[in-house]
């Protein structure tokens, strides 16, 4: 296809782009799960967001179970082939203000212009916890912890990411899915606490349509323990544990989740991530002198929160659509079964209306046609 | 006097008239405890209400409020959701919580005679779990809870346009949500709605079958050998176009509990729920639904017209000759603003055909389109 065809594609997308206004934003992602493609130069998302989960371990007997922590963001697509973005948590545990600050920015393949079957970006995030004391059950010292969510680092942190991703309507027009795989890095930045750096990994196959997206991903945030148990000790301010983890008890999530379009360019999105980790080691608090190994003193639980709900909601204060998402709202659309499900026409016609009951397309067609051929009689054009 | 009384009454049926045209309705309407077929439509957002009194057999009485949020994910799937805020104490200051996701067939998109649709259920109990081995006795366990819902209903106006009657049928594996540490459920559910343009009157049974899981070992009884049936009528009355306040009644009718079983059920239960849209788009099928009922209206309104008159022939055709022939026009202009009123009406009416035919024409220009741009992929 050459330069000439491809700039009339899009002109002509364009044109029946403003019937149908589904602003398809590029840059989106799942919940864990990055996107390698970048906003668009110029293009600005702002968004609120936030989770909720109940942590009602047995063993916390104070606390309140609901938590519920809301974010506000902004994402902006610098260059073609680059984005940045800022997200601040407004409250977290204690009710500290504010929670975790995260800024970040993604750095994509000049192919993202184009509506690309194969995407590669490097993605960095810096993170900022302004938590003093990590919410814990003991497990914790005072830069590291594990608590509901899985490991949580205090103070500076980094994580980088490569992100991989097939757009499968770039190969078949009629196959609108996306897999991704992430494969990252997360660490403290104060090195004393280098023990604790995790891999992370992330899998998901997304449904990209017009106005609704589906997915699920399958998500892990590992310490380093793929082959044997990983010896870990914490001394908090009160104890020292030290205790066998294994590989099954990092935190490993299956999400399901949902994005909604709207015409004006809200969006909505919804997800759900459910733990699957598994407990392996004895259970936390289990062992006594006679049964534990010599050289540890605790067992293990993972006890974080068994599901969270998660929601974001972001709206465009500036957004030009880029020509590879035009082309993918082109694809979707001429796939789109034309199958004529309402009967409105049908109700209409069936109806009387104002001035009797409506002749269908097909006999108003035939009536024009007669008409047309009267006058056309009338003059002497046939004759 | 006698005239300018039907013409006060014509008035009042346009009036009726026009403000059942703009009703928000949702396609997933149904009744408190009863669930429709027919999902939200894309994007449309719905909230509600709830206020309960229950007496339960076990002779708690309690006020529980309960708020819901739906969201149309696709013209076929919703989900929604609801919580009790404020249950008993500082632990539970939300409670019990539930969450739905609902699939149904394509026809959803029309108004169809009959809908089937499956339902996901999640409950998160906040009932104290002391069946469980190892659970915190003294705390709520917020436990999920997964069931489904499988969903059928027959939509009579779609066949009988003068019968506007809706009947549901649900089976369910919950029937006392807060009972589900205890047993394992059925529930069986049938209703019937009278869905007219504006309020709508319904009546339904529930049907429960409980297995008994005994404590600590967690073991099933064989049979449902512990039942309760319970009569739910109510209604649901439009108060603003996009206001709707239903209220309900539950009588406990029967029970079969085993001794010593902790089966309670409702002897009386009152509702009061307010429905409302956060965001509405109408749906397809409720516009025709809407539409016919307009039908209805407008040629109840000739008769009436035609009686008046005399002569035995409906009014009809454009705004004016429907004013004039209806004899409002020759009142001396008393009534010039219900006339007005009556030309907004039938000029919005003319207005729909208008938009039907430029959806048509815009439907055809998008296919055009698509056969230009194919042809250049095509070279």
């Amino acid at each position: 296809m050459n330069y000439r065809n491809f700039v009339s594609i899009l002109a002509l997308c364009a044109a029946f782009s403003t019937g149908m206004a589904q602003k398809l934003d590029r840059g989106e992602g799942l919940y864990f799960t990055e996107n390698s493609d970048t906003y668009g130069a110029g293009n600005i998302w702002v968004n609120g967001h936030g989770r909720a989960f109940y942590w009602d371990n047995p063993n916390v007997e104070t606390g309140f179970p609901l938590k519920i922590f809301p974010c506000l963001g902004i994402d902006a697509g610098i260059l073609p082939f680059m984005d940045a973005g800022i997200s601040a948590e407004l409250l977290s545990y204690g009710f500290a203000v504010p929670g975790n600050v995260k800024v970040r920015t993604k750095f994509t393949l000049p192919t993202n212009t184009k509506l690309r079957l194969w995407g590669a970006a490097l993605s960095l995030a810096y993170k900022k916890n302004f938590l003093e004391t990590p919410p814990s059950i003991g497990f914790r010292n005072q830069g590291v912890a594990f608590y509901a969510e899985g490991l949580m680092y205090l103070g500076n942190s980094l994580e980088i990411k490569l992100i991989g991703d097939a757009d499968l309507i770039a190969w078949k027009s009629f196959l609108p899915l996306k897999a991704f795989l992430n494969i990252g890095y997360a660490m403290p930045l104060d090195r004393d606490y280098a023990f604790f750096d995790q891999y992370t990994f992330s899998a998901g196959l997304a449904y990209k349509g017009l106005n609704t997206d589906f997915f699920v991903e399958y998500s892990m945030e590992i310490l380093n323990s793929f082959t044997s148990p990983l010896k870990v000790e914490f001394t908090d301010w009160t104890s020292t544990k030290v205790f066998e983890h294994y590989f099954s008890e990092n935190p490993l999530y299956v999400t399901p989740g949902v994005r909604i379009r709207y015409d004006n360019g809200l969006t909505l999105f919804a997800a759900a991530p459910l733990t699957v980790s598994k407990e392996v080691a004895p259970p936390a608090g289990s062992l006594n002198s006679v049964t534990r190994k010599p050289g540890y003193t605790d067992g293990f639980s993972p006890f974080y929160t068994n599901w969270k709900l998660a929601g974001k909601m972001s709206f465009p204060i500036r957004f030009v659509m880029p020509g590879s998402e035009m082309m993918r709202k082109f694809m979707l659309m001429k796939n789109k079964k034309e199958k004529q499900t309402m009967d409105i026409d049908e109700e209409i016609n069936r109806k009387p209306g104002p001035e009797g009951p409506q002749p269908s397309e097909d006999e108003q067609r035939m009536q024009d046609l007669q008409k047309e051929k009267e006058n056309i009689t009338k003059d002497g054009s046939l004759e | 006097m006698k005239q300018r009384s039907i013409k006060m009454l014509g008035l009042l049926c346009l009036l009726v008239l026009q403000l059942h045209g703009q009703i928000k309705r949702s396609r997933a309407e149904a009744m408190p405890g009863i669930e429709a077929s027919n999902t939200m439509g894309f994007g449309n957002i719905y909230c509600e209400s709830a206020l309960m009194f229950h007496y339960r057999s076990n002779g708690a009485s309690l006020f529980e409020p309960y708020q819901t949020i739906g969201l149309g994910l696709s013209p076929y799937l919703d989900i929604f959701a609801g919580v009790v805020p404020f249950e008993k104490s500082i632990k539970q200051v939300v409670g019990k919580a539930d969450a739905h996701l609902k699939a149904t067939l394509p026809g959803n998109d029309n108004l169809r005679m009959f809908g089937i649709a499956v339902q996901g259920d999640l409950v998160l109990s906040s009932e104290q779990d002391t069946v469980s081995e190892g659970q915190n006795k003294e705390r709520p366990a917020f436990k999920p809870r997964v069931g489904m819902t499988i969903i059928a209903d027959a939509d009579l106006i779609k066949k009988y346009n003068r019968f506007p009657l809706k009947i549901y049928l649900n089976w369910s594996l919950f029937d006392n949500d807060r009972l589900l540490q205890f047993y394992t459920q059925q529930s069986i559910r049938a209703g019937v709605e009278y869905k007219g343009p504006g309020n709508t009157y319904f009546a339904s049974f529930r049907y429960g079958l409980y297995k008994r899981i005994f404590p600590g070992t967690g073991a099933v009884a064989e049979t449902y050998g512990e039942r309760t049936l319970h009569f739910m009528p109510g209604v649901r009355f439009r108060v603003f176009n996009w206001l709707a306040v239903n209220a309900a009644l539950t009588i406990g009718l029967t029970a079969a509990k085993a001794a010593g079983s902790p089966l309670y059920y409702e002897k009386i239960g009152v509702r009061f729920g307010a429905e409302f849209p956060l965001y509405h788009r109408e749906t397809n099928a409720e516009a025709i639904r809407a539409m016919i009922y307009l039908d209805q209206k407008k040629s109840e309104l000739e008769k009436q017209q035609a009686a008046a008159s005399g002569n035995g022939t409906p009014a009809g055709g454009s705004p004016d000759s429907v004013a004039v022939e209806s004899g409002l026009l020759d009142d001396g202009g008393g009534d010039a603003a219900a006339v007005q009123d009556i030309k907004n009406i039938l000029g919005n009416d003319a207005t729909l055909f208008e938009r039907q035919k430029k959806i048509k024409e815009k439907r055809k220009e998008i296919q055009k389109e698509l056969g230009k741009i194919e042809g250049l992929l095509e070279e």
